[in-house]
């Protein structure tokens, strides 16, 4: 039985321009970054392999997180093609790899302990009250008590397209 | 653990930029990093000028470590008695760039400098000689090239891959130093997508 492998990337997508702050990240776009760069590196042969069962599953426009998925064989392109992606949608962005898996569900574990992490930075980070507030919340609404019971009510705010 | 390296970040004359494009850096994973300024003309080695230190918020400099560096571009008639300078010694890092055979030869053995940077974006103008590079490994020289023009300009990505491709063969991957010669933030790339970008050559 021939088993079809596909690798996850887990992207950070990062907009370094200080005006960027309320840029929308969309999987179309991010998609179409991807494959420009891919033509632009490897070619009319390297879009192909890397298109060959290119998507983007899942972007987070808040966290600006996106995973992306290729076929096993077109693991090393793409890594080498995401740093040569210089704009979505006409705006400047860096794409950092935070993780390369096997499966979606270690990519969605991957991204929620990286976004459980930023969580406590941006905690311990924030000077402003009412930020700190709306973190400390985020914070307790993914909490459990000793139990195991949540402590808070579930947002279902988390921006995932 | 180790420590993120960016030896050389491009000195831009606005404050504002450099300190976003060090703030940027620093959110990417770098801890260690060297704002370099680059003198064209080596013999106007008195003319350096000082090295600059910016001050970023508390928490960022942390774990952050800025260091000055100097990029001395090299010709064949660079006056190279210069480089002990005073003002060149104000600097952490003393890098040189050789434009010609005649300088690069110099650099891999006379001089003492101890990172020898390259130009890819364009033809390097003569070959990296195996005498060279040989005498320069052994006496514990670094050799350095910059991705940045890779990604600013698609014109000059050609000759990046192109010379890095001729470089890595002949030195079969010892002490290469690869930075991003970063003018703006956008240049940036976190550090383990640079290492991806190295099997590439």
């Amino acid at each position: 039985m021939v088993r079809l492998k596909n690798r996850y990337f887990l992207c950070k997508v990062i907009f370094p321009s200080p005006d960027e702050s309320n840029e929308m990240l969309t999987s179309q776009e991010f998609r179409r970054a991807i494959e420009k760069a891919a033509r632009e590196i490897f070619g009319e042969f390297g879009l192909g392999i890397v298109g060959n069962r290119l998507r983007v599953i899942k972007v987070n426009s808040h966290s600006k997180t996106a995973i992306v998925r290729v076929q096993h064989r077109a693991t090393r392109m793409l890594s080498q093609l995401l740093p040569f992606i210089k704009q979505h949608q006409k705006t400047d962005v860096i794409i950092q790899t935070l993780h390369v898996t096997g499966t979606v569900a270690t990519c969605q574990k991957a991204l929620i302990k990286y976004e459980r992490r930023t969580l406590l930075e941006l905690l311990r980070n924030t000077t402003n009250k009412d930020h700190r507030k709306k973190i400390q919340e985020a914070l307790l609404s993914c909490t459990l008590d000793f139990q195991g019971q949540k402590i808070a009510s579930d947002n279902d705010n988390d921006g995932f397209t | 653990m180790v420590k993120f390296h960016d030896l050389n970040i491009a000195r831009v004359k606005d404050a504002v930029a450099q300190k976003h494009t060090l703030r940027i850096a620093c959110r990417l994973g770098y801890e260690v990093v060297a704002v370099t300024t680059v003198l064209k003309n080596g013999n106007e080695l008195t003319a350096a000028p000082p090295p600059i230190e910016l001050q970023l918020t508390e928490e960022e400099q942390q774990n952050f470590q800025q260091l000055s560096r100097i990029t001395v571009v090299l010709s064949d008639k660079t006056n190279n008695s210069y480089l002990g300078n005073d003002k060149i010694k104000s600097y952490d890092i003393l890098a040189v760039q050789p434009t010609t055979e005649k300088s690069f030869q110099v650099a891999c053995s006379e001089l003492n400098v101890d990172l020898i940077t390259f130009d890819f974006s364009t033809w390097l103008g003569f070959h990296l000689k195996h005498q060279y590079v040989q005498t320069a490994l052994r006496l514990g020289k670094y050799f350095e090239f910059t991705y940045g023009p890779a990604i600013r300009d698609t014109t000059c990505r050609r000759y990046v891959f192109q010379n890095t491709t001729d470089f890595v063969q002949r030195k079969e991957g010892q002490n290469t130093i690869i930075s991003s010669g970063a003018e703006w933030p956008t240049d940036l790339r976190a550090p383990y997508d640079v290492a991806n970008l190295y099997p590439l050559q």
